[in-house]
């Protein structure tokens, strides 16, 4: 579902595929090729949100901030990602089950693990790995490490525009 | 949606604001002027739930339980919060991503950290601040972090109404 509130309504670019169970209210805007899956929630209602080109928010994630939220291009968000951050660089994966908090930002290329807990106003650099409750920076992410979160990324790509096409 | 099972209907006060894309079903009462956003699921099948006045379940929550649940007036639960417990007193505060797991009681003018982890029959006393996992009780909640549960309610109380007169 995707609805408009305080008169915006969401910009959502032709090519990128919302689940017919998504629901997108607000001041949200949405690139090419983007994928927003089943139970997936984006609400810009306090403010705007902005999803950059090719980027994957997989099943049942809230994305929700009181500030201005930027996620970039080529981004993999896992299932069940509760998204309230000020700022996600281009190709992170982020993983299933994670929490990411007020004003925190996460730079390009970063990888934050599975149930990892970014705390309010914690910096990921680029390139850098973080996971833990809270979640701390344990190194850097290899090139492979990047090779792969490509790879999963044209996957969930190719499989949303099946879906699409098959109007789900 | 609001479901009525096993010949029980949940009682909404009209003042109450439910999202179209929530879940509402069975022995399940909600107060004057509380919110349940998108995506929410409370399921009142085993057991009743009874959720008080000016109380927020935000995006993604799930609220169920064996035994009957009590969420107080003035509560504010953030996104993908599984509510399993037993009691949430009143103007507490639930982090998002916690699990609130069977029989705990969290008591008044609490706060339960982001991604926190109540365990079974925890009780949490009044003016606690828990958080990690498994949760432990890391001090007292100050006067100021109490005023900044009852602002979070005011805005919620607020925007809820926006919602709900636009039909959303």
């Amino acid at each position: 579902m995707i609805k408009s509130f305080r008169g915006k309504t969401p910009k959502i670019h032709e090519t990128a595929f919302i689940s017919e169970e998504a629901y997108i209210v607000g001041d949200v805007e949405i690139g090419e090729g983007a994928g927003i899956w089943p139970g997936t929630v984006i609400r810009g209602d306090s403010a705007k949100i902005t999803i950059g080109r090719n980027t994957q928010i997989e099943d049942n994630c809230t994305v929700h901030s009181g500030v201005p939220m930027t996620i970039g291009e080529n981004v993999l968000i896992g299932h069940n990602v509760v998204v309230h951050c000020a700022r996600i660089g281009d190709n992170v994966l982020v993983g299933n089950n994670a929490t990411l908090l007020d004003n925190a930002e996460i730079g390009s290329y970063c990888i934050v693990g599975a149930n990892a807990l970014v705390n309010m106003d914690m910096k990921v650099p680029d390139r850098a790995f973080a996971y833990g409750v809270p979640a701390r920076i344990k190194g850097e992410v290899p090139q492979e490490r990047t090779d792969i979160i490509t790879l999963a990324l044209l996957f969930n790509m190719v499989m949303a525009k099946e879906y699409k096409e098959h109007g789900l | 949606m609001i479901r009525t099972f096993n010949g029980k209907t949940p009682k909404i006060h009209e003042t109450a604001f439910i999202s179209e894309a929530a879940y509402i079903a069975g022995d399940v009462e909600i107060g004057e002027s509380s919110s349940v956003w998108p995506g929410t699921v409370i399921r009142g099948d085993h057991a009743p739930i009874v959720i008080g006045k000016n109380t927020q379940i935000e995006d993604n929550c799930t609220v169920h339980s064996g035994t009957p649940l009590t969420i107080g007036d003035n509560v504010h639960i953030g996104h993908n919060v599984v509510v399993h417990c037993s009691r949430i007193g009143d103007t507490t505060l639930i982090g998002n991503h916690a699990t609130l797991s069977e029989y705990a009681e969290i008591g008044y003018f609490c706060v339960v950290g982001a991604g926190a982890l109540v365990t079974p029959g925890m009780k949490v006393p009044d003016r606690t601040f828990v958080v990690g996992v498994p949760a432990r009780i890391k001090g007292e909640v100050s006067q100021e972090r109490i005023d900044i549960t009852r602002q979070s309610v005011d805005i919620y109380v607020k925007m809820s109404k926006e919602y709900k007169e636009q039909g959303l």
